[in-house]
């Protein structure tokens, strides 16, 4: 059992952790959560976060070359301040020394002085040119000053907060899920902790740390100086927290539920908000081809407005809703500039996107944001703590359980068999009872945010099924040549109506409702009614429950990759089962060539071989009252191995 | 019969109603309001010199640079600035900075496709010369 158990576990970590099971399932798991999304992700961030977006068709209408200059991002600031916005974010990087930079930082200073906190996208933490590290006035800028023959040299971030343009990496099959909190970067400062003051640090919004008194990579020269860690918060998170969205103690990295509802405001400028092409096409195109790319929606959640429309009208009461008391990410749609990113549910979209849709899974869900990784801390032997994440061992949870749910039911030990033998008599409709009211306490304690009660269902959910007999039938009932028929034509008639019935809930209400309403439901009940497989039905119901556990406060983890757990689940039992065929066949084979000598080469590994396949082998014996059962008879070897 | 009068009134309410829309429509467009504190008026057509910057007080004020002011809709100028005469000069303000007894557009944009797999391409975008610093 144990080294069923240790093989099926690191298999199924092999398919996880490589590629295969988990990267070709993953859009489609992706896809069924967005469909779930779209009708639970509420829309209070929507209507605080509008994005100012400078398209490549602005650059011709306000007759400005690329790159912009700066003084027309001071004319958008000075535009939008004069709004009243919450929060400006310019997902701009102003890495050059250009003329206008004194007017950019004079409209940002404006803006912070009509207590408009204006933060500004960088790519690593930027010194102010007139100052030293640590923070001083650097000599010779300072000796200039006061002979007045040099004015200060000006920069953005008198006024303006820094925050980390980088993205976290890409990991998932469909685009963008993870928004980090914060980036970090390495920094030389002098050794003398005194002199790396915290007081220039401070007015950026950087954090220090330093790493260590000899300093990461040091070289030996450099023994006046140290490497410190510096974190930039990324703009989501410093946005949020400014506004009071979010306490300190609670930034971790993000998990984006990419929100699913168009905007009418957007509905009214942009073009393919509806999907276009054939049904046929599209159905080709969704198996041929990855389902997230087909059901891609191409416009935007976030309630959008072009720099043109700001700049070249007036007495717009809609530029003044979008903009009024709403945090503004003002970011750029230029050709061939690279800023694009790719989402689950949005075609690729300009990179200000994802920070006002980050910025919007803060608003919306608060402190209950879903984590990409969740830290806790053990202590270790000797005596240090060791951060463990989270994620890793949920995942490694949801594979044990899955592995241990195909052990126990379809091979039970002799301990579970025999507490199994009380329950055998059970009629089916009261199993179906119990694992139905079992998942009833389940989604209520979700439902008010009881975790603990929540879990301690799932657990019982998972004894339910490990001793209610759930094993489908192989033995069925012998059947009349009409039902024969009937049987048969339902196998021709049902994947032609279910196929049409995809088709047009496709058409009408998109992918993600397709694969909720038909696909999903039909091959369960598929399984349940034509297959019997009450087994199926029960672990599928749980691992769905145990992720929108995980998903659910207080532990508020991305969704897990559910099908992907069905699917090693399927997996799974035909691999036992492949194992008992051919454990079968090979005990025929030894038990007409009993001799070693007779295996030719072979000869000295029979020993070893007799201990494999005597593992491969099920160990059921069946019950006298399991037989007496009318409801299934399983194919299991009577021979225990 | 009972319902002539009614119809009658109707009908002049409506004339009444045409005539002042028409009244309103011939009558120049006017800036009304200043949206930010201080409100820049540039030289015309292109705004390239800052000229004076007038106060929310002396817009509202009886001295010089008192609102309303008149838009000048035949005059051609950059498309983010709005022809304005003040005692009788002409002044350019950017549209955003002022609010209008009408609404004004330069643009329209309709049809714009913001999510799209854009073609990947093995270049980068080369920058004119228009984009070297301005020398002053």
């Amino acid at each position: 059992m144990l080294i069923r158990l240790g093989a099926l576990v690191l298999i199924g970590a092999l398919l996880f952790v490589f590629h295969g099971i988990r990267y070709y399932l993953t859009p489609w798991s992706q896809a069924i959560i967005n469909g779930i999304v779209k009708y639970t992700y509420p829309h209070t961030g929507q209507k605080e976060t509008t994005v100012v977006l400078f398209r490549e068709e602005n650059l011709q209408q306000l007759k400005e070359p690329y790159p912009v200059s700066y003084k027309r991002h001071a004319m958008v600031v000075d535009a939008l301040a004069s709004f009243e916005p919450r929060a400006i974010f310019m997902d701009f990087v102003f890495m050059d020394k250009r003329d206008g930079i004194d007017k950019l930082q004079q409209a940002i200073c404006d803006a912070q002085t009509a207590r408009i906190p204006v933060y500004v996208a960088v790519i690593r933490p930027m010194e102010d040119p007139n100052k030293t590290t640590a923070g001083e006035p650097k000599p010779e800028k300072a000796a200039a000053n006061e002979k007045g023959s040099e004015k200060p040299q000006p920069w953005l971030f008198p006024c303006a907060k820094q925050v980390s343009a980088q993205m976290a990496p890409i990991y998932a099959a469909s685009g963008v899920l993870t928004y980090a909190h914060r980036i970090a970067y390495e920094k030389r400062v002098p050794a003398n902790p005194d002199a790396a003051g915290d007081k220039s640090a401070g007015d950026k919004g950087v954090r220090h740390k330093r790493v260590s008194d000899k300093g990461v990579g040091a070289k030996d020269t450099d023994k006046d100086t140290v490497v410190e860690k510096e974190f930039l918060t990324t703009p989501a998170f410093a946005m949020a927290s400014a506004l009071g969205k979010l306490e300190a103690g609670e930034r971790q990295d993000m998990e984006i539920i990419w929100g699913n509802g168009v905007p009418k405001v957007n509905t009214k400028w942009m073009a393919e908000c509806a999907r276009s092409g054939s049904w046929f096409a599209h159905l080709v195109s969704i198996f041929a081809d990855n389902p997230l790319k087909t059901s891609k929606l191409r416009c935007p959640y976030t309630r959008t407005v072009s720099v043109a429309h700001l700049l070249l009208s007036s007495n717009d009461p809609e530029l003044a809703d979008l903009v009024h008391g709403k945090a503004v990410f003002y970011g750029a749609a230029f050709d061939l500039t690279g800023d694009r990113v790719a989402s689950p549910v949005f075609d690729e979209l300009p990179g200000v996107y994802l920070h006002a849709m980050a910025y919007d899974n803060l608003v919306t869900l608060g402190k209950n944001y879903k984590r990409a990784e969740r830290e806790f801390l053990t202590p270790s032997l000797a005596g240090r703590q060791i951060s463990i994440p989270l994620t890793g061992v949920v995942d490694a949870l949801l594979l044990l359980v899955t592995v241990t749910i195909v052990l126990l039911v379809e091979e039970p030990p002799l301990p579970v068999q025999k507490f199994r033998e009380r329950f055998t008599q059970i009629s089916p409709s009261r199993k179906r009872l119990v694992l139905g009211l079992i998942t009833a306490l389940v989604v209520v304690s979700v439902y008010f945010d009881q975790s603990l009660l929540a879990a301690l269902g799932l657990l019982l959910l998972m004894v339910a099924i490990t001793l209610l007999d759930l094993v489908p039938p192989a033995e069925r009932a012998p059947e009349s040549l009409q039902a024969f028929v009937v049987r048969r034509l339902l196998a021709l008639v049902v994947p032609i109506l279910a196929v049409a019935a995809f088709v047009t809930v496709d058409r009408g209400l998109g992918l993600e409702a397709a694969l909720l309403l038909i696909a999903v439901p039909g091959y369960f009940l598929y399984r349940v009614v034509v297959g019997r497989d009450m087994l199926f039905a029960a672990t599928a119901v749980l691992l769905v429950l145990a992720s929108v556990v995980l998903v659910s406060p207080p532990v508020n983890l991305g969704p897990r990759n559910v099908i992907a757990y069905v699917a090693f689940f399927e997996l799974a039992r035909k691999l036992l089962k492949h194992a008992d065929d051919v454990a079968v066949q090979y005990r025929e084979l030894r038990d007409r060539h009993p001799e070693d000598s007779e295996w030719g080469w072979a000869r000295p590994i029979m020993p070893a071989l007799d201990n494999v396949f005597a593992v491969c082998r099920r160990t059921v014996a069946v019950t006298e009252s399991k037989r007496d059962s009318k409801e299934e008879a399983h194919a299991r070897t009577a021979v225990p191995a | 019969m009972r319902g002539l009068p009614c119809r009658r009134s109707a009908l002049i309410v409506f004339v009444l109603l045409v005539t002042a829309a028409n009244a309103a429509e011939q009558r120049p467009t006017q800036v009304t309001k200043l949206r930010t504190p201080k409100v820049a008026l540039y030289n015309c057509p292109d705004g390239s010199n800052k000229l004076r910057e007038v106060t929310q007080q002396e817009f509202l004020g009886k001295q010089e640079f008192r609102g309303p002011w008149v838009v000048d809709p035949k005059k051609e100028v950059d498309g983010s600035l709005l022809p304005v005469t003040i005692d009788g000069k002409e002044y350019c303000v950017r549209l955003y900075s002022v609010e209008t007894d009408k609404a004004v557009t330069a643009t329209s944009e309709c049809g714009a496709l913001v999510a799209a797999n854009t073609p990947k391409s093995a270049a980068t975008r080369g920058v004119g010369e228009d984009c070297k610093p301005n020398k002053k």
